[in-house]
């Protein structure tokens, strides 16, 4: 380190991911103040689907808000690291990658894998009123076994939807039509 | 009864998939069409739990039940239905006012936790507006027999702006009307 003598606790570094409690759901880049910080993109072409989130360093402000809104509390979080000084300008950029849920139905982006899971732990036993956060959670836990290929559901909605992962308005079309 | 913005909640898509634009002065990427849209869903489409998954999903306690809110969407709100001989019908608004979701602009992040957390699917990301816009309805900026930009823009033919006669004749103050597609389909929705 090239900065003398101990750095404050409560010192604004550069905002560090935890890779374990982010999520992915996208609030710090909604809540960033300084454009083109934190930006996010979601590549629905890949396989599997992915969203990036992109932080930069070069233009943070260190502000905090990020930490300050963040929906898991700790997904992200300034750190005492001080040094803003790089060689490269790619050490300049870090990219948190996260695997995406896709409407079963319609293939529409529901959100993060992680960012269900998250919601199926949080919300406890409320968590059964939703299946989609149940069979989330479920293909979760059988990553490995879990290569049943889909069965390809028709355009109209079916009684068999009520076990898919859906979106929301997939989701509102089979509670009125059914 | 005055001139009125009538929303076709049959035909009703979010902003950016039927071309509304909005003419809010100061910022012409508000999304003020989204706002009475997403007010419109909780007063009316929302199921109203007893116990919330989409307000103990939100990390920031944005989302809370309001009770008879003054002035609130509901009161501003007038709606009707087609009728048999094609006449607009006022449709009563008991049990409208209780235990509507209200979201606070400054607390929500847009995370979306409580769009995949509503187990009836009735809020969803694209209308859940991150930052918050407002629909002022225009007021005191139209010139005379001038429709909103809103109206003028509109693809899908659910929006429109004119006088409005319902069967129930008396003076309402409200200012917005929402045309349902017909009392038996609407039932379920509403709160006994």
């Amino acid at each position: 380190m090239c900065v003398p003598g101990e750095v404050l606790k409560k010192y604004k570094g550069k905002p560090e991911f935890d890779l374990e409690t982010c999520i992915g759901c996208g609030a710090c880049v909604n809540v960033c103040p300084a454009q083109g910080c934190l930006s996010m993109e979601d590549d629905l072409n890949a396989a599997p689907p992915v969203r990036r989130i992109i932080l930069r360093y070069d233009i943070c402000i260190s502000c905090g808000n990020c930490e300050a809104k963040c929906t898991t509390e700790t997904g992200i979080a300034l750190s005492n690291e001080c040094d803003p000084a790089v060689l490269d300008m790619e050490d300049d950029i870090k990219t948190n990658q996260f695997e995406l849920q896709l409407c079963e139905k319609c293939g529409e982006l529901i959100g993060t894998k992680k960012h269900l899971i998250w919601l199926y732990e949080k919300l406890g036993a409320l968590a059964y009123t939703n299946p989609s956060l149940l069979i989330a959670k479920s293909n979760e836990l059988h990553k490995e076994a879990q290569e049943v290929e889909q069965q390809q559901s028709g355009k109209d909605i079916q009684t068999s939807d009520f076990m898919r992962i859906l979106c929301p308005k997939c989701k509102y079309e089979l509670n009125i039509r059914l | 009864m005055g001139t009125k913005l009538i929303i076709d909640l049959a035909k009703c898509k979010p902003q950016g998939e039927s071309g509304v634009q909005c003419s809010y002065k100061q910022h012409p990427q508000n999304k003020g069409f989204d706002s009475l849209l997403e007010l419109i869903r909780f007063a009316l489409i929302c199921r109203r739990c007893e116990e919330a998954p989409c307000i103990k999903a939100c990390p920031h306690g944005a989302l809370e039940k309001v009770t008879n809110e003054k002035g609130g969407l509901v009161d501003r709100m007038l709606l009707v239905s087609t009728g048999q001989r094609g006449a607009l019908e006022k449709v009563p608004k008991d049990n409208c006012h209780a235990d509507i979701i209200k979201r606070s602009s400054i607390l929500c992040t847009g995370c979306g936790s409580c769009a995949i957390a509503c187990p009836f699917g009735t809020i969803y990301n694209k209308l859940i507006q991150y930052p918050s816009s407002e629909c002022d309805l225009c007021k005191g900026r139209l010139e005379p027999g001038e429709k909103p930009l809103c109206v003028t823009t509109c693809e899908d033919g659910s929006l429109d702006y004119q006088d409005v006669h319902a069967d129930d004749t008396e003076e309402v103050f409200e200012d917005i009307v929402v045309k349902i597609p017909g009392v038996g389909l609407w039932e379920p929705f509403l709160k006994n």
